[in-house]
């Protein structure tokens, strides 16, 4: 099992990136960590002509605050994301669900914005990223600049928006600053490290008055694209710390969102195992938001 | 198809070599160098047999190119026994059965290269992190846990500490 022929490019810029990116177009693939594209090379499931390598491009990596978000270059390794301290204490729904990405030996290499581009719909990444609001920076030579919300970046299957110019250059998260958010993820594979049937990512975002103003799931893994579900109106009745209630409110959001969801069978599971399975990880994903089982964030002063 | 010269340090010997663009760093490794205890399985990323250690790093090197290696650093499983003598990672496997039929060996081997040059005495979650990664068919990880448990009592006694390339 080996790539079919191809040549090789390995710019030193992002600027020389852009360049053969704008002369091979569609005859060339961009080479991140390699962790999803290389596994399709070996299996001749791609033929580009062309490589480009971006492992060279210092300036895509990067984790840079500023102005009330934070900015991660493309190429920043999974593994440099889960062990920032300052991502942790900013965005730990980041930090702790990348931790679920595959093992310690591929996310050493994997990259965020290579995760993004294969647009995997089981990708842990994708609802975590789409529930924390983030937007993507797309480039293209000349200095153009887009810049593009996650959730609209993804057409489905392995599929994306971007042009054959362009390059991703940076993922952008909004930090939360006003009020004290709850952030849940959960996921099911078959095994740990493995692709998830479901995953889902969960920001719950509490009232002063001791009840909630927002909440939304995410889920990943079961049809084409994620798809987030605004679920405000189950818990603005509850009170924080009445376990009980807030316990039986997450159940009945999940069998909703379980009820609305689009899933999809494959080789592995049938469609109702996965609405079941969805059904699972949202429970699990709002009771560590809610109960503060989880990961629970308190804001961050600018 | 294109060609590129690279200069890359394997196992504290740097060697120049002239690649095909689509050369994996596995087949560089074992056609081109001749380390052969980089073992090749599935060829995409989900065994783990083929481990190495790039630049104080566990990667696979099924997935990387052997151009990408220019100018770093890379140890293999016939780096780690240095003048003779194991590597403790090398000794624990032995002393507990950890090799079982062989083939997934390497890789595991790299693997808690990397894990114990970050942290002696890792814990439980990080351990089965490593391992998850290393695909055993013959499916008795109690050798290798076993192993890792040794490695551990190892290093909370000071006894054999785990040597090694600084990152």
């Amino acid at each position: 099992m080996k790539p079919p022929p191809f040549d090789l490019h390995r710019p030193e810029s992002l600027e020389a990136a852009l360049e053969l990116r704008d002369r091979h177009g569609d005859e060339a693939k961009l080479l991140a960590g390699g962790q999803s594209l290389m596994p399709l090379l070996n299996m001749r499931l791609v033929r580009p002509s062309y490589l480009i390598d971006l492992n060279r491009v210092a300036e895509l990596s990067h984790i840079t605050m500023q102005d009330g978000r934070v900015r991660i270059g493309a190429m920043t390794r999974q593994r440099v994301i889960e062990n920032s301290a300052e991502l942790a204490s900013h965005v730990p729904l980041l930090t702790d669900a990348t931790r679920h990405i595959a093992y310690p030996q591929i996310r050493n290499q994997g990259t965020i914005g290579g995760s993004v581009s294969h647009a995997d719909p089981a990708a842990d990444l994708l609802p975590v990223l789409i529930a924390l609001g983030a937007e993507l920076t797309l480039r293209s030579t000349n200095g153009g600049e887009r810049y593009v919300p996650v959730q609209d970046f993804l057409t489905g299957y392995l599929g994306t928006i971007i042009a054959p110019q362009e390059i991703l250059t940076a993922v952008t998260i909004p930090l939360r600053t006003d009020v004290p958010y709850q952030y849940g993820f959960a996921k099911y594979a078959r095994h740990r490290g493995a692709l998830a049937i479901a995953n889902a990512a969960v920001v719950v975002r509490q009232a002063p008055a001791g009840s909630y103003l927002a909440a939304s799931v995410t889920v990943g893994g079961i049809g084409p694209k994620p798809a987030t579900f605004d679920l405000t109106d189950r818990f603005t009745s509850c009170t924080r710390g009445d376990t009980a209630a807030l316990g039986r409110a997450a159940r009945h959001a999940a069998d909703a969102v379980a009820d609305q969801v689009e899933a999809e069978a494959d080789a592995l599971v049938s469609e109702e195992f996965r609405r079941q399975t969805c059904a699972v990880v949202c429970e699990q994903a709002l009771r560590q938001a809610l109960l503060g089982k989880g990961i629970e964030f308190e804001g961050v002063q600018q | 198809m294109s060609t590129h010269r690279i200069t890359v340090t394997v196992n504290r010997t740097t060697h120049e070599a002239a690649v095909s663009s689509r050369i994996s760093l596995a087949d560089f490794l074992r056609d081109q160098l001749g380390y052969t205890g980089t073992h090749l399985a599935c060829e995409h990323g989900v065994c783990g047999s083929c481990t190495v250690v790039v630049d104080g790093r566990a990667v696979r090197s099924c997935l990387i190119l052997a151009a990408q290696v220019d100018g770093r650093m890379v140890l293999t499983l016939e780096g780690l026994a240095e003048s003779g003598r194991l590597h403790p990672i090398q000794q624990a496997l032995l002393d507990h059965h950890g090799f079982q039929c062989g083939f997934c060996t390497p890789g595991v081997a790299m693997s808690l290269y990397e894990l114990f040059q970050r942290n002696p005495d890792p814990a439980d979650d990080e351990v089965e992190g490593y391992l998850s990664g290393c695909l055993c068919r013959c499916t008795g990880y109690g050798g290798i846990r076993r192993s890792v448990a040794a490695l551990r009592a190892n290093a909370a006694h000071g006894e054999e500490r785990i040597r090694g390339q600084a990152d």
